[in-house]
């Protein structure tokens, strides 16, 4: 199993992903829409596959956003009591082949998004929705990465269903921005003894 | 090129000039009817200025006259050949209609017209990029700059065509140029837009000087980019990271890439290419000992990582790869991981590797106790060596394990997933799409499951798959009045879906309608390719040049790609199969090996009434467009349900003929071969014979191409010797080819069906075919019976579940 950005070449494999998973489905032209637009922050899961076109195939993918419109909900009355203004990103639609589940891959793309949203666009906090009768999905979201539901939104999806909204703070992790160079060294010296 | 005086005819009075004018704009505010009343206006008084028809030419293009409108434009341009106007409405045409270097030579000779016109030069260098003409691009985009240099867009879109044309070190100077020059925003001006722009272009331009080998240079840009007190700094620390370790290895400076790697393996420790590149700056490449230390020190590092746990199973032998692998797989077992064997199924390549891993998942069931955690290791581990002994080709053993453990609990998803493909390995398709669809059945809201069981229908042998499988489909997409999904799946580009009903068409002989769908399959790349236009702009605009760049390049290798290969070449093979069965062409017969047809019927009406409209549907909820813009499948209407219109008046073997040309300019050498197949049903030996000379040494070698030019040669020259001669060193050659290939009971019989006194050869070398497998044994059942030889008896004592796709 293999997490990486994603890059263009990955768009179609991520399409067909979710196409195989999902209801909601997006034209090619969507995925390069948040490609071009944020290129930084979607992630893909592959396995290595013989017969695939660059010998791996994907199997899960974030695919993620920034929204950019405060301007909207300033003056939209009806809504910018609600709003947030503040720079926030948006994950668009997040999958799994079911037959990969349970290796943490959802986690993993997810926290690698959130970290891109906040590092490199300054999203201040990362909002989504999730299908209310989608259990596993709640559960990654609300007791793995510590989301908190803001509100049900009645009828969001196409065939009815409610949509919980959901809504994470976000803040750059203080690991990541320190060198740990003890840590780095200590392999470092012991491939040298070896060699 | 000297300018013609303009024609008496372009002259308009000043009323009429207004009512020009304002045709234009109506044109540009999409009014194309009013548009159309002014253009009638003018025409009255002047029924042969050129630049009115033209416009209204356009107006009809765009209200679905498409014939009408280009007549116009024609009618326009000949009147007035000169005008920069028309010229600019001939390269709008030809653009909508996606003939993009029809319209960059238009918009060319419109400019040459009117060199000041902005959107023209705008457009132009669209085309160019759309075309990937980057040295005339150049000179266009420095035009654009010369023009508006306070457009910052206009600085990138030079860098980025330099780039192109391989210039780095000059994109990197345009680019600086702008940055040095540019006043700088405030920063309450600044927008997230402003901010993400200038990270980017950094970015690119820090790109554009490692392409340019200035690494020295790169480095010392870097640290600005790093620098929090820097006006140059940006956020984007994890390709500032990416860029400099990339500089370090290119420099050979490995001590920097190794502290660098190991810095962005912290911060992805599931990127596999990061473990390999850090094997790689250690210079241990080679040597497995240290390899397996480097992975232990990362695992410990890293525990929630599959990579440094996985990755030393392709390297490691003997007993260090049994202790490697047992910790591996049984913790997968343990934990209940669907794909466990998935992630090692790689590994069977190595017979012993795949011995050992067999060995523990079958320790594990053997230990399998009855308490609650003994079931589910007995469940996980059966479910594993199912795939194992099937992996292994022993389908009997495989489904015994699976059997077993679904009696045990027959609710688990997995177990019956794994028992589908069993059964298609076991030629059992009918059972497959049965058991795949007994998986669906037990999640219904799990459109993974639809999808699987919907594919596994497609691909079963029953009367009514197709219905079934439509249906399936149907239940998660956007459905149209008729119920189903089948538009929907064209509109979401589904090529899996489009594929595999076009191959499931052609197996039932139905030939229009196979190619109806293999068309809509390819459809899907020419929408890629079509989706990138708005782009060049809009990327130019947000400054993100390095995903632009990649997208150029991966649309670059689009037709390139398997599922373009292989749905051109079905309807290149259904097209000849069509001609060969065609009343009038003296066959009457699709050649062996081929599926047959059902008859044609060349004469069928293929106008189609609308369907009246449903009013109970409308002002629900589904009259809503759907998210991508396009109208909704309901208010779509299919102009030829039966495909009968891609082959009534048709030249079956012209259109055949333009998929070879495209298929063998691609790089499949198959392009090739059935272009002579085309030549010689054409009995155009020449021709045959020169495609066949373009293939390569190895492609040549294959008896059935040789074959062919066999055929080409002796038609041509008539000598029976030298046919002869050919015919005996084919046969000489004919081993190789099957040895190597996959599913070629096709060839083989094309082969026999070539050369008579090749039949008993064939019906061996079918033979051999059936030990394979049971898809290829399935194949050559089908294709020796074409032949009227029988080998069912035999397939069926290797696959007693067989089911051979005998059409009626």
């Amino acid at each position: 199993m293999n997490i990486r950005k994603a890059t263009v070449e990955d768009l179609a494999g991520m399409q067909n992903c979710n196409l195989t998973n999902l209801p909601e489905n997006y034209v090619l032209k969507y995925y390069l829409y948040h490609a071009i637009s944020w290129p930084q922050c979607s992630f893909v899961a592959t396995m290595p596959a013989k017969d695939s076109e660059n010998g791996e195939k994907i199997v899960g993918y974030v695919l993620a956003k920034m929204e950019d419109d405060p301007v909207v909900a300033q003056n939209n009355p009806d809504k910018s009591k609600e709003e947030d203004d503040r720079p926030h990103g948006h994950i668009t639609s997040l999958s799994v082949m079911r037959t990969y589940r349970r290796m943490g891959i959802a986690d993993k793309l997810m926290r690698l998004s959130l970290r891109a949203l906040c590092e490199v666009y300054g999203a201040q906090y990362v909002s989504l929705h999730v299908r209310k009768s989608n259990r596993a999905a709640l559960h990654l979201y609300r007791d793995s990465l510590q989301f908190e539901v803001k509100k049900l939104e009645n009828g969001y999806y196409a065939d009815g269903e409610d949509a919980y909204s959901m809504k994470k703070e976000l803040s750059v992790d203080p690991d990541i921005e320190s060198d740990d160079d003890l840590l780095v060294d200590d392999i470092a010296e012991h491939t040298e003894v070896s060699l | 090129m000297t300018a013609r005086a303009p024609p008496a005819n372009r002259k308009l009075s000043n009323m009429l000039m207004a009512d020009f004018k304002q045709c234009l704009t109506l044109y540009e505010k999409k009014e194309y009817a009013e548009a159309i009343k002014r253009a009638d206006h003018i025409l009255t008084q002047k029924p042969d200025h050129g630049e009115t028809l033209a416009v209204k030419g356009l107006c009809r293009y765009h209200q679905d006259s498409p014939v009408e409108g280009r007549s116009l434009i024609n009618a326009g341009m000949k009147n007035d050949p000169e005008s920069y106007i028309i010229w600019h409405v001939l390269a709008l045409l030809e653009r909508s209609e996606k003939n993009y270097h029809a319209a960059l030579k238009a918009y060319q000779k419109s400019l040459t017209i009117d060199p000041s016109n902005q959107n023209v030069l705008r457009d132009l260098s669209l085309m160019q990029i759309q075309t990937r003409e980057y040295e005339p691009l150049v000179i266009t985009r420095r035009k654009q700059l010369t023009d508006k240099p306070e457009i910052r867009a206009n600085w990138t879109g030079l860098a980025v065509a330099l780039f192109l044309k391989g210039d780095y070190a000059t994109a990197a100077r345009t680019l600086a140029a702008y940055e040095e020059s540019a006043p700088e925003k405030e920063p309450k001006d600044k927008t997230q837009s402003d901010d993400i722009e200038n990270c980017e272009l950094a970015l690119f331009r820090n790109k554009c000087l490692i392409e340019a080998k200035e690494y020295d240079l790169a480095l010392k840009d870097l640290e600005e980019l790093e620098n929090k007190t820097s006006k140059r700094h940006i956020p984007d620390q994890q390709s500032i990271l990416e860029h400099r370790c990339d500089i370090y290895i290119r420099q050979g400076k490995t001590k920097d890439a190794q502290r660098l790697t190991r810095v962005l393996l912290r911060r992805n420790p599931h990127d596999r290419a990061l473990y390999r590149q850090l094997e790689k700056v250690l210079g241990i490449q080679d040597n497995n000992q240290l390899k397996s230390v480097m992975y232990k020190k990362l695992a410990q590092k890293y525990p929630r990582s599959d990579c440094p746990r996985s990755m030393p199973l392709e390297f490691l032998e003997g007993q260090a790869f049994d202790e490697a692998a047992d910790a591996y797989v049984s913790t997968l077992i343990h934990r209940r991981v669907p794909s466990a064997f998935m992630n090692v199924k790689h590994l069977y390549k190595n017979p012993a590797k795949a011995l050992s891993i067999g060995a523990i998942a079958q320790r594990i069931f053997d230990g399998a106790t009855e308490d609650l955690s003994g079931a589910s290791d007995f469940l996980w581990s059966a479910c594993f060596l199912a795939q194992h002994f099937s992996k292994l080709g022993d389908q009997n053993k495989a489904l015994k394990f699976i059997d077993n453990a679904i009696e045990h609990t027959p609710t688990l998803v997995e177990l019956h997933l794994t028992r589908a493909k069993i059964l298609k390995r076991m030629g059992a398709v009918n059972k497959g799409a049965e058991a795949a669809n007994a998986a669906r059945e037990l999640d219904l809201q799990d459109r993974y499951l639809n999808t699987k069981a919907a594919k596994y229908t497609l691909r079963a042998n029953n009367a009514d798959d197709i219905e079934q499988a439509i249906k399936l489909i149907s239940m998660f997409t956007r459905n149209d009045t008729s119920g189903t999904g089948v538009q929907d799946l064209h509109d979401m580009q589904g090529y899996w879906f489009l594929s595999e009903l076009a191959r499931r068409q052609r197996r039932n002989g139905d030939g229009p309608l196979a190619l109806k769908r293999h068309k809509a399959a390819l459809n899907v790349f020419s929408e890629f390719e079509h989706e990138q236009l708005d782009f060049h702009l809009y990327a130019l605009r947000k400054g993100t040049m390095n995903a632009y760049i990649d997208m150029l390049q991966w649309e670059d290798k689009l037709y390139k790609s398997k599922k373009f290969i292989r749905s051109t070449r079905g309807i290149i093979e259904t097209y000849i199969a069509l001609w060969d069965t065609k009343p009038d062409c003296g066959c009457g017969a699709v050649i062996p090996g081929s599926f047959p047809l059902k008859a044609v019927d060349y004469n069928a009406s293929t106008t189609v009434k609308k369907k009246k409209k449903k009013k109970t549907n409308e002002g629900s909820a589904e009259a809503k467009q759907n998210p991508n813009g396009l109208p909704t499948p309901e208010h779509r209407h299919d102009a030829d349900p039966e495909g009968l219109k891609l082959v009534k008046n048709v030249d079956l073997l012209e259109t055949a003929l333009v998929h070879a040309k495209k298929l063998a300019e691609v790089g499949d050498s198959l392009g090739l071969v059935f272009q002579a197949e085309i030549y010689l049903r054409q009995n155009k030996y020449m021709l045959a014979l020169q495609s066949l000379n373009k293939l390569k040494a190895s492609d040549a070698a294959s008896p059935y191409a040789s074959v062919l030019a066999k055929v080409a040669e002796a038609q041509l020259n008539g000598d029976d010797s030298t046919a002869q001669n050919l015919k005996d060193m084919t046969l000489k050659m004919l081993p190789k080819l099957f040895n190597e290939t996959e599913s070629d009971a096709v060839a083989t019989a094309r082969l026999a069906f070539s050369v008579p006194s090749y039949k008993e050869l064939a019906g061996e070398l079918l033979k051999g075919l059936v030990s394979e497998n049971a898809t290829a044994a399935a194949l050559a059942v089908w294709a020796a019976n074409s032949l009227g030889l029988e080998l069912e008896d035999l397939a069926k004592e290797q696959y007693p579940e067989l089911e051979v796709p005998l059409p009626n």
